[in-house]
C-alpha cells in the first residue's frame, strides 16, 4: 500500500521543525500547505511543496489522504471538522481544542467520517513512559499509589509570544499541563476524578500577567485493587533547573524517569525497590514525533491505534480545563461536573 | 535544681555545659529513641517520666529514667528546669499549660496542638509565666536546610520562585499505632506536612497565603479513616521582586519511594537530598546553567542535639529556640489548612482559617 499523503494545516514552527522531518523519516513528503496568513509561507519556500494556499477547501480537495493540523489552538476544531467531512485522516496538535464541546465534536466528526483521529501528544509514545507503564503492568512496584511530574522549565525567549498571551489557550496550563495529563491518564488507566490547583504569574518578562507557574493535584479513580491514587504536577515557564522528571510510586517500589518530559533528551528510567536501584535499559534512539507518525500511518492502514487517540486527547484537555476552573474558582473540581459547559 | 547548683559547671565529654535537668511528659518512642540519647550527649539530666497510661512504662524498664508517675503534678513538683512533652497530640495543650504554670520551660513535640486557638493559648501561657517555649521541629536547624536558606540569602539561587518537597515513604510497621487511628491528630498531615511547613516557611520568609490539598487512604494495612497519603500546594506571598511563589509537598506513609528531597527553584536551583530524614547525612547540590556542583555541608551534628543546645541557650537568655511557639503555630496553620482543604474540597485562605 502506498504511503499516506499529507497536507499541512498551519505553517507553524512545530510543523517545520518537528513534523516535516518526522514525515520524511517515515517516507512521507507533505505536498500541500494551508495557512490563513500567506506571510508565513515565506519560511516554507525550501520545502518543495506543490501547493501553498490560503483556501482550506483547495487543500482538502488536493491529492491527500490525511492532514496535520497545527494552526492556532482556537482554529483546530473548525479545521479538523472540515478535514473529517472531506474524509481525511487527522493528526491535530495538542491541545486538540479549547472547549470540551469542540473536542467532542471533533471526535464525533472523525467517527462519523470513518477517519483516524490522532492528537499529537509526543510523550505517551515515548519509550521512557511506555517502559514505565510496562513496569507497573508487570507488578514491579506493586500497587500503584502516586506519581509526581516536575515539568517546570524556562520558556525560551523566542517562544514568549502566544504562550503567554491573555487569550483562549494562552498560559502554562494549555501548553504543559495537558502533556502531564497525556502521560498520567494512561499510567493510571483512566482520567482523574478531580483536580485542584494553584497558579501564579512570576516572570518579569511575562507582561501579559498570565499564569506562568501552576501546581496541580489530581485524584485518580479506584482501580482493580480498590485504592484511589494521587498525582502532583508542577508546570512552569519560569524554572531553568533542575530539569524535568517523573516519579511513579507503588507499595513495593518506585520508578524514576529522568528528563521525562522533554522533546529531545534521551532520558533515563530507574527502578527503586527493596533490592536496590536498577537502571532499566531503554532504547531512546527513536524521535518521539517519528513514533507518532509511524503509529498514525499504521492506524490509517488499519493496523493498531494512534499513540494518542481523539479520546485520549479529549481526556487530557478535560484535565487542563478542570485545572483552569479550579484556578478560577478556588475549588477542587470534579471532572464529572464539567459537562459540556466548558 | 537551678538554685541548688547555680554557678556550677559540670563537664561532659570534655566540654563545659550548664547543669540542666528535664522531666519527660509522655513515655513515647521518640522520647526513648531520639531524645534520651540527645539529652545524654549534652549532659542534660533526665528526672521523672509521666504518662497517663502506666502500661507504657514497661518499655522504659531499662532506660535508667527514674520517677515514673501517672501524676503530672508530681513530675512538675520535682527538681527540674524544663519538660519535654511527647504525649498524644491532643494532650499537649493541657500539659504545656500546667508546665508553664509550674514555671518550667517547655519543649513540645510537633504538632504543638491540634488547633490555632490552642497553639495561641499555649504561647500565651508560656509568655505569661516567663518560660521558654520551643517546638521540636527537628528539620529547621538541620545543616542541610540552614545551607539551603543561606544559598537563597546569598543570591546563589537568584530570585526564589518555588520549592518542591518529597516526603513520601513507607511508615515502618512498629509506628503504625496512633498515627493511623481514628484519634484526634492522627494521619499523615499532622505528622509530616507540618514538618514540610516548618522548613518551607523560613525558606520563603513570607506568609503562606493559601493552601489546597488532597488526601487518600491507600494500603490494606490502614483500616482507619486517617489519611496516609496527602499532596499539598501552598502559595507564598511575594518576594522582593513582587511575585507570589508556589510550593508543593507530597507526604505519604504508603509508598516505597526513594529518598526524600527538597528542591529550591529560582534562576538557579538547589536540590537537597535526604532532606526530610531524622538521621541520614544528606547532600546539597547547586544546579546552574553550567551544570551541577555539590555544596559542602557538615552533617556531623545530631538534629535533636542542635535543637536542645538552642533551647538550653534560650533558657539561659541567649538567643531564641530553633522553632519558637509562634513558628510552631505558623507550621501548624499550614497543616490545618491542608486538612480543611482536603475535607472541604476547596482552596483555604490562611487568613480565614478556622481557629478551633
Amino acid at each position: 500500500m502506498s504511503n499516506v499523503k499529507f497536507g499541512l494545516i498551519g505553517a507553524s514552527y512545530v510543523a517545520a521543525s518537528r513534523m516535516v522531518p518526522a514525515f520524511q523519516a517515515n517516507g512521507i513528503t507533505p505536498k500541500a500547505l494551508f495557512d490563513t496568513d500567506k506571510e508565513r509561507f515565506q519560511f516554507w519556500r525550501e520545502h518543495d511543496l506543490d501547493l501553498l494556499t490560503t483556501d482550506l477547501d483547495e487543500l482538502l480537495g488536493s491529492d491527500i489522504d490525511a492532514v496535520y493540523i497545527s494552526s492556532r489552538n482556537d482554529q483546530h476544531a473548525s479545521h479538523a471538522i472540515a478535514a473529517a467531512e472531506a474524509r481525511k485522516h487527522i493528526i491535530v496538535e495538542k491541545p486538540m481544542a479549547l472547549t470540551l464541546s469542540d473536542a467532542r465534536t471533533i471526535v464525533a466528526a472523525a467517527d462519523q467520517a470513518g477517519v483516524v483521529l490522532a492528537v499529537n501528544h509526543h510523550l505517551p509514545g515515548s519509550p521512557l513512559h511506555a517502559t514505565a507503564r510496562q513496569l507497573v503492568a508487570d507488578g514491579r512496584i506493586g500497587t500503584l499509589y502516586s506519581a509526581r511530574i516536575n515539568h517546570a522549565v524556562l520558556l525560551p525567549e523566542n517562544l514568549r509570544e502566544w504562550r503567554l498571551a491573555d487569550v483562549p489557550g494562552g498560559g502554562v496550563v494549555f501548553d504543559i499541563t495537558v502533556h502531564d495529563a497525556s502521560v498520567l491518564n494512561p499510567l493510571f488507566g483512566a482520567p482523574p476524578v478531580r483536580v485542584t490547583a494553584l497558579g501564579v504569574s512570576q516572570a518579569p518578562w511575562n507582561t501579559a500577567g498570565t499564569r506562568d507557574s501552576v501546581m496541580t493535584i489530581l485524584e485518580y479513580p479506584t482501580g482493580d485493587h480498590g485504592v484511589p491514587a494521587l498525582a502532583q504536577t508542577h508546570d512552569a515557564f519560569t524554572v531553568p533547573c533542575p530539569g524535568t522528571s517523573m516519579e511513579i510510586h507503588g507499595e513495593k517500589g518506585a520508578i524514576l524517569i529522568g528528563d521525562a518530559m522533554t522533546q529531545d533528551t534521551p532520558g533515563t528510567v530507574e527502578l527503586h525497590t527493596a533490592a536496590g536501584v536498577e537502571a532499566i535499559d531503554v532504547d531512546v534512539s527513536d524521535d518521539l514525533y517519528h513514533i507518532n507518525v509511524r503509529a498514525f500511518a499504521a492506524a490509517v492502514r488499519g493496523e493498531g491505534r494512534p499513540t494518542a487517540t481523539g479520546q485520549d486527547g479529549l481526556d487530557a484537555l478535560e484535565v487542563a480545563l478542570a485545572v483552569e476552573e479550579s484556578l478560577r474558582s478556588g475549588r477542587t473540581v470534579n471532572l464529572t461536573e464539567l459537562g459540556g459547559s466548558l | 535544681m537551678t538554685d541548688a547548683v547555680e554557678g556550677g559547671v559540670c563537664v561532659v565529654g570534655g566540654l563545659p555545659a550548664s547543669p540542666f535537668t528535664i522531666g519527660l511528659v509522655g513515655a513515647s518512642n521518640i522520647a526513648m529513641t531520639r531524645m534520651l540519647p540527645a539529652f545524654a550527649a549534652l549532659g542534660i539530666g533526665v528526672r521523672g517520666l509521666y504518662d497517663n497510661e502506666p502500661r507504657r512504662f514497661r518499655y522504659w524498664a531499662d532506660s535508667c529514667v527514674e520517677g515514673q508517675t501517672t501524676n503530672l503534678d508530681q513530675l512538675l513538683s520535682g527538681d527540674i528546669d524544663a519538660v519535654y512533652i511527647s504525649t498524644r497530640n491532643d494532650q499537649h495543650l493541657a500539659e504545656a499549660v500546667a508546665v508553664a504554670k509550674a514555671g518550667k520551660h517547655i519543649l513540645v513535640e510537633k504538632p504543638m496542638t491540634l488547633s490555632i486557638a490552642d497553639a495561641q493559648t499555649m504561647i500565651d501561657a508560656a509568655t505569661h509565666n516567663g518560660v521558654v517555649l520551643a517546638v521540636n521541629h527537628h528539620l529547621v536547624a538541620s545543616p542541610l536546610h540552614v545551607n539551603g536558606r543561606q544559598l537563597v540569602a546569598d543570591g546563589r539561587i537568584g530570585n526564589l520562585v518555588g520549592a518542591r518537597i518529597n516526603n513520601a515513604g513507607t511508615l515502618p510497621a512498629h509506628l503504625r499505632g496512633w498515627r493511623l487511628s481514628n484519634a484526634p491528630g492522627a494521619g499523615v498531615i499532622l505528622d509530616l506536612t507540618v514538618h514540610d511547613a516548618s522548613v518551607l516557611n523560613p525558606l520563603f520568609g513570607t506568609t503562606p497565603l493559601e493552601i489546597t490539598a488532597m488526601a487518600a487512604t491507600q494500603p490494606a494495612w490502614n483500616d482507619t479513616s486517617a489519611a496516609d497519603s496527602v499532596m499539598t500546594l501552598i502559595r507564598y506571598g511575594p518576594s522582593s521582586s513582587g511575585a507570589d511563589r508556589l510550593a508543593f509537598a507530597h507526604d505519604s506513609f504508603t509508598v516505597a519511594a526513594p529518598s526524600s528531597y527538597l528542591e529550591i527553584l529560582g534562576d538557579q536551583g538547589a536540590v537537597i537530598r535526604d532532606a526530610m530524614n531524622q538521621d541520614t547525612a544528606g547532600t546539597v547540590e547547586l544546579h546552574t546553567s553550567e551544570g551541577r556542583a555539590p555544596v559542602d555541608v557538615d552533617c556531623g551534628d545530631d538534629l535533636y542535639q542542635i535543637l536542645l543546645r538552642a533551647f538550653r541557650a534560650a533558657i539561659h537568655g541567649e538567643g531564641q529556640p530553633t522553632v519558637t511557639g509562634t513558628e510552631g503555630l505558623l507550621a501548624l496553620q499550614v497543616a490545618l489548612a491542608a486538612e480543611q482543604s482536603a475535607a472541604e474540597g476547596r482552596t483555604v485562605e490562611i487568613s480565614k482559617l478556622q481557629l478551633h
